[in-house]
C-alpha cells in the first residue's frame, strides 16, 4: 500500500517537473550526495568542490551525507533520484567494485558521469625501522614465507594488495582494518609489517619520518612524495589506486550535464580547490565525461579479474 | 613550553578568538542537547566554514563545539531522560533519578562541575604526558581491543538494576542487533534480508533515540493521562554544596583520568568511558545500592568520564597524526586544510598551534562551566513546561533527529521500532542501557577477536601473551566476581530484614 | 490470559531458534575468513539468549511457587499497552509518514495541531507555542546548523 502510494506520488511529481527546462537551469539549490560520513576524505573533497562550484553555478550546493555499505547506500540512492540536475552524487571506485561483488544493485551505468575529480595511487608503507627498503625486499620475504608477512588492510577485499599479489605471485597475511586511520597505527605499533594507503592518508607520517614508503603504484612519480620510486622503476608491473568523481542520474538531460561539467572544470581549476587538494596531497585528475566513463569501464574490467 | 602556553592563553582571550570559542561551546551545548545531533556532526558541519579562517580560531571553534557537545548531552539526559548522545546514556542512570526527586538543579550543577573537572584533568594530562599516552595507544591492537570490549561487556551486570538475568537478556538482544549487516571481516551479509540499508548495520544513534527518547515520550503520555493528580515533585533550585563538591571530587578526578586513557586509545570513545567510570565508581562505593537511585557519585563519574575523553582523543592526532575518533578525524582535516602537518612535527614546526589548542581547551572548559551554571535556571524551566506540550516536542524532535543523522527515513523507522521495543521492555522491567552498551561493544569484541585470530594465524595465545590484553581480561573476571559478591550481600541483607 | 513473564522469554527463545536456522544458512565468504567464521558470534549469542530466557522462566516459576501460600492476589500488573500509548505510537508513525510525503514544516504543523486537538487542549497559547516551536526548529536546523530537514516527495 505504502509502496503503491509512493509510486503514484513519484509519477505525479515527475509530471510536474517535466515543465522545468534546461534553459533556466539551475533555478534552485542543488544537493550533492556524499556516500561516506561527514568528516571523511570523500566528504571533505565533496564539500570543498561544492563550495568552489556554487559561485560558478550561481546557486548553493548543499552536501547530504548518506552513508552505509561502503558507499553502496549513498550511490544507489543518488542513482535513483530524479534526473533534473538538482541531485548529484560523488561516485567513488566502489561503484566499479561493489556491484560485481553483489553488494550493490546499481552500477556506473545508472549514472551519467560528469567529471572525474581525483585519482590517487596506493603507496606501500612500512615502519621507519623496518628491514624492508624496497618493494623487492618485501616481495622476497613474502616468497620466502608465504602468508606470513602481516599486512594491515584498509578494506576487505583489498584491491591494492591483490594487484601486487597477482603481479608477483605472492601471498601476504591480510589483517582487515577499518580504513587507514586504523591500519596506520597498527603498522606504527609494529603489530603488522606493511600497509597500503593513498599519499594523502599517510602524508603526516611520511613527513615526520615515522613511516617509510617502499614504492608508489602509479605510472609516474607523485609530486607530493617525489623521492618515492614507482613500482615500475623497481621492475614490478603493478599500478593501482583509487578515484572519485561526480555523477548524475542517467536520465539527466545532456545540456544540464554540459552546464555542470563546465562548472566543475572551473571549480577544479579554482585556486581554493587546488590549494585544498595540494595540502591534502591528493592529485586532481579532471577527466571529461566521456573519458571518465571509459576509464570506469576499464577499471571495472581490471577489478573483475580479482572478483571471481 | 610555559611561554607558549601563556601566549596561547593571551590569544584565547583575544577579540579574534574568544567570541568564536564561546560561539563554539554554546553551539556544541545546544547540538549535544538535541537528540540525534552529536558533537561529531557539529564539527563536520562547521569544517567548511573554517576554510576561510586563520588556523587558531578555526581549531578553537571546532574544539569548543566538541567540548560543549559532550557536556550538552547531559542536560537532556538529566531533565528529560533523553540522552542526546550515546556518551550521556550513563548519565541518565542517576542524573534523571535525581531530577525526579526534585534535585534537577543540583544534578545539573554536579554534571557541569564533573564535566569541567574531567575536561580539565584530561587537558592537563594531555599537555604533560602526551607522548607517554601515545606509546600506550600504539600498544593497542586487535587483542587489546577485544579484551577491552570483553571487560566493557561485564559492565552490563552493574548497570542492570534489580535482576541481573534481565540485564543480560537486554545485553544479548543488543549483541544480536549489532550483528546485523555485512560481517566486518568476510563481508558475509547477516540478517539483512536483502535490505540495502541494513548492509552497514544498524546505526546506534537512532537506536539510542528510540530506546530512550521515544520510549520515554510514550511512557509519559501514558502517565500523564492515567493519573492527572500526580503533581511534579517539589522543585528546588539548590545547587551542589561545598560538602557535595568535596564528596564528588575524588570520583571526578579518578574518572577524568580513566577517561583520558580510554580517549587516548583510537576507536574507544566517550560512550565506553562513561560506562566504565560509572562501573568503577560503583565498584569502590561504600553504598553501591545507591547507584541507579540518584547517586551523586554515579552522576559525577559518568559526566567526568565522558568529558575526560576530550583531551585523550587528541593524543593520537597530535602525536601520531591519526585520528582517534570521528571528531578528531574532522580536526585532522581542519589542520591539513590550514596547511599544517598533524603528528609529532606539529610540536616542533608549529608549537604555537599546539599550545594554542591546549590553552584554548582549558578556556573552553571554563566557558563550558560558566555556561552550564548560568544556564541552570533556564534549563530547569524545561521541567516546568506542561507535559502536554513537552511530550510531542520530545516525539517530534526524536523523529527529526533520527532523520538528520543520515538524511534517511530508514533510520526514522529504526528509531520508531526501538521506541516501541524500549517502551515494552520498560513494562517488563528489562533495562535499556545494556542494549546500548552491547551495540557499542559487540562489534568491537567480534571484529577484534577474529582479527587477532588472523594475526596469530589461528592461535589463541594472544589472550595471555600480551600484557595489556591479559590485564583487561583479568579486570573482566574481577568485575564479574565483584558483581556476584555484591548481589550475594544484597540478598543476605534482604533475608535479614 | 497469557502471562507476560512466561510469554516474553518463550518468544525470545523461539526467535533465537529461528535465528540459529538463519545463521546456519549464511553464505560462504568469497575471500578470506578468520578461523572463527561469520556465524560463530551470532550463534553463541543466540544460545546464550536461550539459556538466559530459560533461567528467567525458571526463576519466575519458582517465585510463584514460593508466593502461592501467603498471598494469592498477583501484584497488580500495569497493562502492556493503553489507549494513550497506542495513540502516541500512531502519532509517531503518522508523523513519519506525513514527513516523507509533504516534508518537515507542513507535517509538523499538522501533527502538533492534531495532537493538541485530540487531547482537547483549549488554551490558544499552547497552539501558538507549538507553532513557534516548529518554526524555531525549522530555522535552527535550516539556517543555523545547515542540516537538511526532510523535504517530502511531493515538493522536491
Amino acid at each position: 500500500m505504502k509502496k503503491l502510494l509512493k509510486t503514484a506520488l513519484i509519477s505525479a511529481g515527475l509530471l510536474m517537473s517535466a515543465s522545468s527546462f534546461a534553459a533556466d537551469y539551475p533555478s534552485k539549490n542543488i544537493r550533492l550526495i556524499v556516500p561516506f560520513g561527514a568528516g571523511g576524505g570523500t566528504d571533505a573533497v565533496g564539500r570543498t568542490l561544492a563550495n568552489s562550484a556554487k559561485d560558478i553555478l550561481g546557486t548553493s550546493i548543499s552536501v547530504m551525507n548518506r552513508t552505509g555499505g561502503a558507499g553502496a547506500v549513498g550511490m544507489s540512492f543518488g542513482a535513483r533520484q530524479r534526473g533534473d540536475g538538482y541531485t548529484l552524487t560523488v561516485v567513488t571506485r566502489e561503484i566499479a567494485s561493489l556491484p560485481q561483488m553483489g553488494l550493490m544493485q546499481n552500477t556506473a551505468d545508472d549514472f551519467k558521469l560528469i567529471r572525474m575529480v581525483n585519482l590517487d595511487p596506493a603507496v606501500i608503507l612500512v615502519p621507519a625501522d623496518s628491514p624492508f627498503n624496497t618493494v623487492n625486499d618485501l616481495v622476497a620475504e613474502a616468497k620466502k614465507m608465504p602468508g606470513k608477512v602481516k599486512f594491515a588492510s584498509t578494506a576487505a577485499p583489498n584491491f591494492y594488495l591483490m594487484a601486487l599479489e597477482q603481479s608477483q605471485d605472492i601471498k601476504l597475511n591480510a589483517v582487515p582494518y577499518n580504513g587507514s586511520s586504523e591500519a596506520i597505527p597498527s603498522v606504527l605499533g609494529h603489530h603488522t609489517q606493511v600497509t597500503m594507503v593513498t599519499p594523502g592518508e599517510a602524508i603526516a607520517q611520511l613527513r615526520s619520518g615515522q613511516l617509510k614508503a617502499l614504492g608508489v603504484m602509479s605510472e609516474e612519480r607523485i609530486s607530493y612524495i617525489p623521492d618515492v620510486a614507482t613500482l615500475k622503476e623497481q621492475g614490478i608491473d603493478a599500478t593501482t589506486g583509487t578515484w572519485r568523481g561526480i555523477g548524475a542520474p542517467k536520465d539527466t538531460p545532456d545540456e544540464i550535464i554540459e552546464i555542470l561539467g563546465n562548472a566543475f572544470d572551473q571549480a577544479m581549476a579554482s585556486a581554493e580547490f587546488k590549494d585544498f587538494m595540494a595540502k591534502g596531497a591528493m592529485t586532481i585528475h579532471p577527466l571529461k565525461a566521456q573519458e571518465f566513463t571509459d576509464f570506469v569501464k576499464q577499471d571495472e574490467k581490471v577489478l573483475s579479474q580479482f572478483i571471481k | 613550553m610555559t611561554e607558549y602556553l601563556l601566549s596561547g592563553f593571551a590569544s584565547a582571550f583575544s577579540m579574534a578568538v574568544f567570541p568564536v570559542l564561546v560561539f563554539g561551546v554554546l553551539g556544541g551545548v545546544i547540538l549535544g542537547a538535541l537528540p540525534g545531533l552529536t558533537a561529531t556532526m557539529g564539527v563536520a558541519i562547521l569544517l567548511p566554514f573554517t576554510f576561510g579562517m586563520d588556523a587558531t580560531p578555526a581549531l578553537v571553534m571546532l574544539i569548543g563545539v566538541y567540548i560543549g557537545g559532550i557536556y550538552g548531552g547531559s542536560i537532556a539526559a538529566i531533565l528529560l531522560k533523553t540522552p542526546g548522545t550515546p556518551a550521556s546514556a550513563a548519565t541518565v542512570l542517576d542524573g534523571h533519578t535525581m531530577a525526579i526527586k526534585g534535585l534537577a538543579a543540583k544534578a545539573l550543577s554536579i554534571a557541569a562541575v564533573a564535566s569541567f573537572i574531567g575536561g580539565l584533568i584530561s587537558t592537563v594530562v594531555l599537555i604533560a604526558v602526551a607522548p607517554v599516552l601515545a606509546d600506550f595507544a600504539l600498544r593497542f591492537n586487535a587483542p587489546e581491543y577485544f579484551a577491552l570490549a570483553l571487560f566493557g561487556l561485564t559492565i552490563i551486570a552493574s548497570v542492570s538494576a534489580k535482576n541481573i538475568m534481565k540485564g543480560l537478556l537486554a545485553g544479548t538482544i543488543g549483541l544480536l542487533v549489532s550483528m546485523v549487516g555485512l560481517d566486518p571481516i568476510s563481508s558475509v551479509p547477516r540478517f539483512t534480508f536483502g535490505v540495502m540499508d541494513l548492509y552497514s548495520g544498524i546505526n546506534i544513534i537512532p537506536v539510542l533515540i528510540g530506546l530512550f527518547a521515544i520510549a520515554e515520550g510514550l511512557n509519559q503520555l501514558e502517565k500523564m493521562s492515567s493519573d492527572k493528580q500526580e503533581m511534579p515533585p517539589k522543585f528546588s533550585y539548590k545547587l551542589l554544596s561545598f560538602a557535595d563538591f568535596k564528596k564528588i571530587l575524588p570520583t571526578s578526578i579518578k574518572s577524568g583520568l580513566i577517561g583520558t586513557s580510554i580517549g587516548s586509545v583510537p576507536g574507544a570513545g566517550a560512550d565506553i568511558s562513561a560506562f566504565a567510570c560509572y562501573n568503577e565508581a560503583k565498584r569502590v562505593a561504600k553504598n553501591p545500592e545507591e547507584f541507579g537511585n540518584g547517586s551523586m557519585h554515579g552522576l559525577a563519574a559518568a559526566e567526568s568520564g565522558n568529558n575526560g575523553v576530550t583531551g585523550g582523543s587528541l593524543v593520537p592526532l597530535l602525536t601520531l597524526g591519526v585520528p582517534g575518533d570521528a571528531v578528531s578525524a574532522v580536526l585532522l582535516g581542519a589542520l591539513i586544510v590550514q596547511g599544517l602537518t598533524p603528528g609529532p612535527l606539529l610540536f616542533t614546526q608549529n608549537p604555537e598551534i599546539v599550545y594554542g589548542i591546549f590553552s584554548s581547551m582549558i578556556v573552553a572548559n571554563i566557558v563550558m562551566l560558566i555556561i552550564g551554571f548560568l544556564g541552570i535556571r533556564f534549563f530547569c524551566r524545561i521541567i516546568e513546561v506542561p507535559k502536554i506540550l513537552m511530550i510531542p516536542i520530545i516525539i517530534f524532535l526524536s523523529v527529526i533527529g533520527a532523520y538528520a543523522i543520515n538524511n534517511s527515513m530508514f533510520d526514522v523507522g529504526i528509531a520508531i521500532t526501538f521506541g516501541l521495543l524500549g517502551f515494552l521492555l520498560n513494562k517488563l522491567d528489562i533495562p535499556s542501557s545494556p542494549i546500548l552498551l552491547a551495540i557499542i561493544l559487540g562489534p568491537m569484541a567480534e571484529t577484534n577477536l577474529r582479527k587477532s585470530l588472523i594475526m596469530y594465524e589461528g592461535s589463541w595465545s594472544f589472550l595471555y601473551d600480551r600484557p595489556i590484553a591479559l590485564a583487561f581480561i583479568l579486570f573482566a573476571i574481577f568485575s564479574v566476581y565483584s558483581t556476584i559478591k555484591l548481589k550475594k550481600k544484597e540478598r543476605l541483607a534482604e533475608k535479614n530484614e | 490470559m497469557l502471562n507476560r513473564n512466561i510469554f516474553f522469554p518463550s518468544l525470545v527463545i523461539l526467535l533465537s531458534l529461528i535465528f540459529l536456522v538463519f545463521i546456519s544458512q549464511f553464505p560462504e565468504p568469497r575471500y578470506q575468513d578468520a578461523p572463527v567464521g561469520a556465524g560463530f558470534f551470532p550463534a553463541v549469542i543466540a544460545v546464550l539468549q536461550i539459556i538466559i530466557c530459560s533461567v528467567l522462566i525458571f526463576q519466575y516459576k519458582q517465585k510463584q511457587n514460593n508466593q502461592n501460600k501467603p498471598k494469592q492476589q498477583e501484584t497488580k500488573e500495569i497493562p502492556l499497552v493503553s489507549k494513550h500509548s497506542i495513540f502516541g505510537f500512531t502519532l509517531l508513525i503518522g508523523y513519519a509518514a506525513l514527513i516523507t510525503l509533504v516534508g518537515y514544516l507542513p507535517a509538523s504543523l499538522v501533527g502538533f495541531t492534531y495532537y493538541l486537538i485530540y487531547y482537547r487542549v483549549k488554551k490558544p497559547l499552547y497552539y501558538v507555542i507549538a507553532w513557534i516551536f516548529v518554526f524555531t526548529i525549522y530555522f535552527l536546523f535550516g539556517e543555523v546548523f545547515v542540516i537538511s530537514l526532510p523535504e517530502g516527495l511531493l515538493f522536491f
